[in-house]
Order: C-alpha cells, then structure tokens, then sequence
C-alpha cells in the first residue's frame, strides 16, 4: 500500500481521528502519513466545533404540520419550464409567416439577380493626385512664421539655427537623387541662413548679455553647425561625384560659421 | 433574448477593442520621385522664403518687419497664382493653407504689434496702412485665381479658400 493510497482511504473514513488496523500499521512507520492523519484528524474535530444555528421555531411547526398533513408526503417534484430553443423559435415564426418570408426572400433573389445582371462600366479607376504637400516647404513657412514673432535676439538666434539644421538635413536627404544644380541651390539656401542669418544675429547679441549666458547659447549651436559639417564631409565621400562639391561647400559653410560662433562665446568678436 | 443582447454588446466590444488594436495609418513617407518633383516645384518658392525668413530676422522696425512678412505671403500668392494657371487645383489649395497659417500666425500679429508702437499719422503709419493693404489685395488676388477655370469646380478649393475667410476679416 503506498502513501497516495493510504492518504485517500484517511480521506474516505467516516471519523479519520479512528484509524482502522490495516491503515495504522503503515502510518506508524510513515512520516508524511502520519502528518496527513494529524491534519484530517484535526480538520474533523474543527468540523464538529462549527457552530450551528438554531432552526426558527416556526419552520419546526411548519415542517411537522406538513408531516401530520392527509396528502402524500413526498410530492412530484416541480420541473422548470423549458425554454424553447433558437431553432424552435424560429422554425414557429416561418411556419406562421410564410408567405411574407418566402415573398421577402424572393424579392432579396430577384434584386441579386438584377445587380448581377445589370450591365456595368467597371471598377472606376480613380487616379489620385500626386502628393503636393512639401515637407521642406511646410518646414520653411512655419520658420518664417516663427521668425515673425521672434522678438529677441536670442529667439531669432534658435529659429534660424532649426531653419539650417531643417535645410542641412533635407540636403543630405536629397544628396543622392538631386542633380549637382538642385544640390548647389540647396547650399546657397544653407548658406544663407548660416552666414546672414545665424551669424550676423550672434553679432546683435546684447552686449551686456553675461558671457557664460551668450557661451551657453552659441556652444551647443556651434556644436551643431560641427555635426553639420561632420556629416556633410561623410556623406561627400559616399555620393557621386558630381554631388560632392556642393556638399563640401555646406561642410565649409559650417565650419566657418561653427568658428564665428565659438569666437563671440569666448569673447573675442 | 437577453442572451443575444449580451452576445451583440460583447461582440460589439470585441470589435472595437480589435480596431483600436491597429496603428492609425502613417503619413505616406514621399518617395524619391515625389521628393525630386516637390524640391523642382517649390524651389523658387522655398528660395525666397529662405530669404525672406533672413530678411525678417534681420529687420530693424517693426515696419520692416512687417514689410518682410507682407513679401513672405506675396511669395506664397505668386506660386498660388502659378498653380492656378496650371489648374492644379491640389498645389492651389495646399499652399493656400500655408499662405492662411503664415497671414495668420505671421503676419497678423507682426501687423498689429506695429499699430500699436508707430504713430498713426507718422511716415511709419502710412507705411503699414499701405503694407496692410497690399497685404488685403494678395488675398484678393490668390482668391480671384483661384475662382478661375476647372479651380471654381474643385470642392478642395472651395475650403482652402473658405478658411481665409477669417483672416480676410482680420485685414479690413
């Protein structure tokens, strides 16, 4: 007899706090038997101590009343009324209604039958238009829109500097399917902002302006005219070669202005 | 019969559930192509907005400012009137929203922070009551090209050109 056996046989007993002889024999040599006779044992002694609650008078009276009654005692037992199924349901409803179902069914198989054979042109082919909204150019309006309300040095400053970060990067983008003309119009652009924008609006700088504020505004955008100019020279070793001037040109044009800038943050311009 | 009302609901909010599930649909990134016909489309135009954004940042008034700006939206009416010539009606009703959100964000206020510093009866006054204007005959101008032609049957350019409504009444 092994353990699992023994442990559902204590389980069964009628009172497992009395353990037959056959059942004791293997739980006094069997550790984990003897705990699991421990805990049923106690389980039922917890049983027993549950409380009960008294059965109200009335229900007592009621019961023998019912009992002393001339009637059979044990009654039919009541069933539930059945529900009538989906199918019942429906098979009632077309039995009752056939001839509207039958008159809507065929009217549904004549109007299939019309559509069908109708005679039609074909799909509508609807060309869409090709896109027309410019990224670059939505990019533009809204700097300028920026630059409008910009009433500081310092904000102009920032609006211009995202106005060539927006053309040094759409330059890259376009760095191998722009012809060399596109290429060289876009640097101009770049140009442009870098040279007569970023730089002359550093040189309006208020002069009273502490130089640790006027370092921390042109350091990190000098450092980003450098990373302008890093990936301009990158890219310029991986495009055609007709491509690479202009892109050459916006690295220098960077470059010089990365040098400006540094300059009027330590002080010296 | 409350069964099948609690089986519709359930499968009603399935339903949603799983359409919420799916990503809205991106912005269809342009290829090559498209990005090589808008750059040789709008590059005059993106010219003088590049110049015309230097130019503002560099203007010393408030009148110049305002005269910057007012050339930033003459630029945008030239290639609207372009675009009508052409009757593309899609590019006209595009840059029209550009046109309405730069007169709107840009212009506007340039113009008003201007009325309020500079004297009315100044050189500088009769300076910005021409500028504003010539700013209202641009707008004339984009919405008589763009009633032109195939443009007056394009629905897209009926509502491009109803959104300028406010900032028509805004230069009076």
């Amino acid at each position: 007899m092994n353990c699992q056996t023994v442990q559902n046989q204590i389980l069964g007993l009628p009172d497992p706090r009395e353990l037959p002889a056959a059942l004791r024999e293997h739980v006094g040599g069997c550790a984990a038997c003897q705990a699991w006779a421990r805990k049923a044992a106690r389980l039922e002694s917890l049983l027993a101590q549950l409380p009960v609650p008294s059965a109200p008078r009335q229900k007592k009276e009621a019961m023998i009343g019912d009992l002393m009654q001339a009637e059979p005692v044990i009654l039919p037992m009541a069933t539930l009324a059945t529900r009538p199924s989906f199918a019942t349901v429906t098979g009632r409803f077309l039995r009752r209604n056939a001839t509207y179902v039958g008159g809507l069914a065929a009217a549904v198989l004549v109007a299939i039958g019309i559509y069908w054979l109708w005679p039609s042109k074909g799909p509508e082919v609807v060309v869409a238009p090709p896109p027309q909204k410019h990224p670059l150019l939505e990019k533009m309006v809204a700097r300028d829109t920026a630059l409008a309300r910009a009433n500081t040095p310092t904000k102009k400053l920032e609006t211009l500097d995202g106005m060539a970060d927006d053309l040094a990067s759409e330059t890259r983008g376009m760095a191998r399917i722009a012809s060399a003309a596109e290429l060289k119009q876009m640097t101009g652009w770049y140009e442009k902002v870098v040279k007569d924008g970023m730089v002359k609006q550093a040189g309006k700088l208020p002069l009273s302006m502490p130089a640790a504020d006027k370092a921390k505004l042109l350091e990190p955008i000098a450092a980003r005219l450098n990373s302008d100019a890093t990936e301009a020279e990158k890219l310029s070793r991986e495009v055609p070669p007709d491509a690479q001037p202009a892109l050459k040109r916006m690295a220098d044009t960077a470059r010089e202005g990365e040098k400006s800038l540094r300059a009027m943050a330590r002080g010296s311009n | 019969m409350a069964r099948w009302a609690y089986l519709l609901i359930v499968f009603t909010l399935l339903a949603a559930w799983v359409s919420a599930q799916n990503p809205v649909p991106a912005q269809p990134q342009l290829s090559a192509e498209d990005k090589l016909r808008l750059l040789k489309a709008n590059s005059t135009l993106i010219e003088n907005l590049v110049n015309d954004g230097v130019a503002i940042s560099s203007a010393d008034t408030a009148v110049n400012r305002v005269e910057h700006c007012r050339n930033a939206s003459r630029s945008l009416v030239n290639a609207i009137q372009q675009a009508a010539t052409a009757e593309d009606a899609e590019r006209v009703a595009v840059l029209t929203d550009l046109f309405r959100d730069f007169v709107r964000e840009g212009l506007l206020p340039t113009l008003d922070d201007a009325k309020r510093d500079v004297p009315a009866e100044s050189p500088d006054g009769k300076r910005l009551r021409d500028l504003r204007l010539k700013a209202a005959g641009d707008l004339n101008d984009l919405k008589k090209a763009s009633s032109t032609g195939k443009l007056s049957d394009s629905q897209r350019v009926k509502d491009a050109i109803k959104q300028l409504d406010e900032v028509s009444e805004a230069l009076k």
